[in-house]
């Protein structure tokens, strides 16, 4: 026999009306039920047909219902009514029990569906909650779990209305779950209660709050509408308990990484924590912690999770603050907070029209700070010109930022490693659509200038160096949905290759760290050129190039992230000892020469090994090139605490490296102070430092700097990074440390071999000479030897700590428009701002450009122009008066 | 008057069927020995003045089998799925004989 779905529906509401009395009146429901439906099947199976419809049900059991009203429990009023032909009041009964269940119905359906469903939409699409007292649905797992309340309501409602006579096992579970759900997050909106109440009896609005509870109150009215056709244990109290109880614990489970997080970061920020303690939790943190939620209290933008430990840490008034908490970042999980990109705004902030949540209190400051996810580099070109005769090149980095926000201006920030040695001698930036040059001027003034125009919201562009070889660049604003063009130009001495003067290797600069996002595959065009013939790095596909006057040159595209690595050679020819430049503007000739510095070989070195996670993947390496080493080492490891192994041998010390946890980030100061004391008592021995990022200061370097200050010829500091990104220590030490940064270094064997080997290496001086030295050897080049000198110079007068040598530095800076220690570059929109700022933008004669024009190009231009006018003259065809 | 009395008389009889309907179930089964659920229904409901409709009898006989007294058993049938019979148990039998009996008491006492 076949019942139709509405048929069922109305024998379940029909028998779900009696249930319960039929139990307490100790019958068996279920043999009840069945002993029903197996009559209405004979009954219409007398009739000779084979499909129960509702109209059959309703027939055969309003009649029955109506007698059976109370029947089992003593009660027959329907019976009565009916004997005495007064069935009115039974009709109402039966009536207003209708109306009762189908309220009841659209209660459940309304707070047990499609009221969970609202609530989860919405705070998934606005984040309302999240954004204004907590994060309801911190992780997928939460969603998931909200999620299941609906879904399985819905799912036990269906089979309830269709009337399944299965086992109703499933659905006791699944209502246990709903209602542990339910529970948990009734239990958390407990204190938005009152405000939902006041709202929806004030506004109409502020259902929301309630959703929790309410869907609460639907499961536990599903949980009696089950009772009522089964007498299955998983029905009873004790069966709703241990699935409520799962669901519950269930939070506990997925909350763990987020509890875990916040505990240790409570211990990490607690004045009353031991260092035991701040060691233990730091560990934690690095095992268990949740990446997101740090990044997120890098950028201050996490709420409050749904545990305990949360709420402890939030509202303790001891979090810690975002610059703390970029240093825990980084000693948890070893790279900068910034190396990754900012986390994904929640609810309506991430959509366009809500970017203004993103803000950056560093506008204008001196370091690069938070990422912005709006802020991108759109378009890069490298051009560069190499005179690898004279050893010279210079290289003009085109970049093109686009700021996607619609609400906010932004500043483009980065901190670029230049090539060795290497000066910014130019900065353009376009306003516009016109290229206004920069002007050059001490460091303290440009900054005054940028920050000034900064605050009233105009375009500047500032350069300043900030560590050896580095420079911080920011350019602002760059508009909203607008583009923002620059361009730096920067003069570099090429390297030598030691032992041979027929090979120039030319290095480009890259990002150490920047506020900008740059797409995974982007790519920067790169032009080279070169009288002598070039060739790219191994691995690097370029295409070569001659030119009609004979010029040779690379093109091709280069990775940003692999621009570190990239080196070009440039043949040169190895009788050139050097460049000779006239400097007009003292009436002298500056002689860049090739310098023959002998190395002392060095039966002793100090290694320090970063024991940051980054750096365990170069472990094989670091082991090898120890291993092929001779003479005695010390190996200092910068974990969490400072381990020495020292005067071993360094194929014995290799095996120590194994000491080291290699997770996270260290501070390496306290290895590197260890390191001076060890190398300071052998007689000044190298200290090679083997490291990652170092993108925030924990420990002070001062107590560093100062015992390099105050021994001068202390020991030579070389820096091997292994991981690209920001380093605040040598930052700090570059300036007046013996520091050597040995960039794009692969070959960890080859630096050791290098460091300790003795022999000769090639390097290059500055002289000038009062009257021509004659060309001899030295090849006449451009004004950028003349940079080169300026910037030696510069690098004398503050070594030399002499009165009035800082002012003299800046004053040189300024003449040849280059940006040092002492100096800096910045474009300012107008004249007016200039004339305001006392600076003055240089002069397009000045200004470098590729290729550089070298001066006895313009001599011999000049002397071909009189030539001409001379002939012209004496053929009549120009007047005497001319020239006066 | 006549109301009054009318009312009462509607009271007694749910009182009065609310303690017999079980006896009238048992004595059915009892003279009909063994009988299939579906027609022992449809005869109790057609008893005039019984008030029983599907809806009471058949919590009843769940009860009663519960308690003991009946006892059902499934046979095959040509006609459709298995038929459920009722039948008493030997318990049944015993105390219908005591029911009987204490009515019999009751109806003839003076």
């Amino acid at each position: 026999m076949e019942w139709t779905p509405q048929a069922e529906e109305t024998f379940e509401i029909h028998l779900s009306a009696h249930l319960l009395e039929i139990k307490d009146a100790g019958a068996d429901p279920e043999e009840v039920r069945s002993d029903l439906r197996a009559h209405v099947e004979e009954t219409i199976a007398e009739c000779g047909r084979k499909v129960v419809t509702e109209d059959d049900v309703r027939r055969i059991f309003p009649a029955t219902g109506r007698k059976s009203e109370k029947a089992t429990s003593g009660s027959t009023d329907g019976c009565r009514n009916k004997e005495t032909g007064r069935s009115e009041p039974a009709e109402r009964k039966n009536s207003s029990g209708k109306i009762l269940s189908d309220i009841s119905n659209i209660f459940v359906v309304c707070c047990g569906i499609f009221l969970p469903v609202a609530a989860l939409l919405l705070e998934l699409s606005t984040g309302i909650c999240g954004e204004m007292f907590f994060n309801p649905i911190p992780t997928f797992w939460h969603v998931i779990m909200v999620a299941s309340v609906p879904i399985l309501n819905s799912c036990i409602l269906w089979r309830h209305f269709r009337g399944t006579t299965r086992s109703l096992l499933f659905d006791g579970i699944a209502n246990g779950a709903v209602i542990g759900v339910s529970f948990f997050y009734s239990l958390i909106f407990i204190p938005l209660i009152p405000l939902g109440l006041i709202g929806l009896l004030i506004f109409g609005i502020g259902i929301l709050p309630l959703c929790p509870l309410l869907s609460l109150l639907a499961a536990i009215k599903i949980r009696l509408m089950l009772r009522l056709k089964s007498v299955e244990k998983t029905l009873s109290l004790s069966g709703v308990l241990l699935p409520a109880v799962c669901a519950f614990l269930l939070f506990f489970i997925i909350d763990l990484p987020s509890s875990i997080t916040y505990y240790s970061l409570g211990k990490m920020s607690s004045d009353d924590a031991t260092a035991r303690e701040r060691e233990r939790a730091l560990r934690l943190l690095r095992n268990y912690g949740d990446d997101d939620i740090m990044l997120r209290l890098c950028y201050q933008r996490a709420s409050s999770n749904l545990n305990i430990y949360s709420a402890i840490y939030n509202y303790s008034g001891k979090n810690l603050s975002s610059d703390q908490m970029r240093k825990v970042y980084y000693l948890v999980t070893g790279i900068p907070f910034n190396a990754v990109n900012p986390p994904r705004l929640k609810g309506l902030a991430r959509r366009g029209d809500r970017d203004f949540d993103e803000w950056d209190p560093n506008v204008g400051g001196d370091s690069v700070e938070q990422r912005l996810s709006k802020l991108s580099l759109d378009s890069s070109r490298i051009d560069s010109s190499i005179d690898s005769d004279a050893g010279v090149s210079y290289t003009e980095w085109t970049m093109e930022f686009k700021n996607a926000s619609k609400w906010q201006q932004h500043e483009a920030r980065a901190q670029i490693v230049l090539p060795e040695g290497g000066i910014v001698s130019r900065l353009t930036l376009w306003i516009d659509g016109e290229e206004r040059e920069a002007a050059f001027a001490g460091r303290n003034d440009v900054k005054a200038a940028y920050k000034k125009v900064v605050s009233r919201k105009r375009d500047p562009a500032l350069i300043t160096t900030s560590g050896k070889d580095k420079i911080l660049f920011q350019c602002f604003p760059v508009p909203q949905n607008g583009m923002m063009k620059v361009r730096i130009g920067i003069t570099s001495p090429v390297r030598i290759s030691s032992g041979s003067r027929n090979k120039a290797i030319v290095q480009t600069p890259y990002f150490a760290e920047r506020n900008f996002v740059v797409s995974k595959d982007f790519s920067s065009s790169l032009w080279a050129e070169s009288k002598n013939p070039l060739e790219p790095p191994e691995g690097f596909e370029m295409k070569k190039e001659k030119m009609q006057d004979g010029t040779c040159a690379l093109r091709g595209n280069v990775k940003i992230d692999m621009m570190e690595n990239f080196t070009l050679a440039v043949s040169r020819n190895p009788e050139i000892a050097g460049g000779l430049v006239e400097n007009s503007k003292a009436g002298t000739f500056v002689i860049q020469g090739i310098k023959d510095v002998e190395k002392v070989r060095r039966d002793k070195f100090v290694v320090v090994v970063d024991c940051s996670g980054v750096v365990a993947g170069k472990l094989p390496e670091i082991k090898a090139a120890l291993e092929a080493c001779p003479g005695l080492c010390s190996l200092v490891l910068a974990g969490d605490n400072v381990s020495v192994a020292e005067n071993g041998k360094a194929v014995e010390l290799a095996n120590s490296l194994s000491k080291g946890d290699f997770n996270g980030g260290c501070d390496n100061v306290p290895a590197l102070e260890r390191a001076w004391e060890i190398a300071a008592e052998a007689g000044n021995c190298p200290i090679i430092w083997i490291h990652g990022p170092a993108p925030v200061e924990i420990s002070s370097t001062a107590p560093l700097l100062q015992r390099w200050e105050r021994r001068p010829n202390g020991p030579d500091l070389y820096d091997v990074q292994v991981q690209s990104g920001p380093n605040r220590i040598a930052n700090q030490l570059g300036e007046s440390v013996k520091y050597h940064h040995l960039r794009g270094q692969t070959d960890l064997k080859a630096v050791l071999e290098n460091i300790i080997d003795g022999g000769h290496v090639l390097d290059w001086s500055w002289n000038e000479e009062a009257s021509f030295p004659g060309s001899g050897k030295l090849k006449k080049s451009s004004d950028h030897i003349l940079r080169l000198w300026a910037a030696s110079r510069i690098d004398g007068l503050l070594k030399g700590n002499a009165a009035g040598a800082r002012e003299k530095a800046i004053k040189i800076a300024g003449d040849y428009h280059i940006v040092t220690p002492v100096s800096g570059a910045v474009v300012l929109e107008n004249a007016a701002q200039y004339r305001e700022s006392n600076l003055e933008p240089a002069s397009e004669d000045s200004i470098p450009t590729i290729p550089e024009p070298e001066t006895w190009m313009l001599l011999a231009a000049a002397a071909i122009f009189l030539f001409i006018i001379y002939r012209m003259r004496k053929c009549g065809l120009v007047k005497k008066n001319i020239f006066g | 008057m006549i109301k009054t009395n009318l009312s009462y008389y509607e009271n007694w009889i749910v009182q009065a069927r609310k303690g017999l309907l079980e006896l009238m179930i048992l004595n059915r089964l009892n003279k009909k020995g063994e009988c299939y659920g579906y027609e022992l229904v449809k005869e109790l409901i057609a008893i005039p003045g019984s008030g029983l409709s599907e809806g009471t009898v058949y919590p009843l006989l769940s009860r009663l089998r519960v308690q003991g007294l009946v006892k059902t058993s499934l046979k095959e049938s040509d006609e459709g799925p298995a038929r459920k019979y009722y039948s008493l148990t030997g318990s049944g039998e015993e105390t219908l004989n005591l029911m009987n009996e204490y009515w019999k008491t009751l109806i003839s006492a003076e």
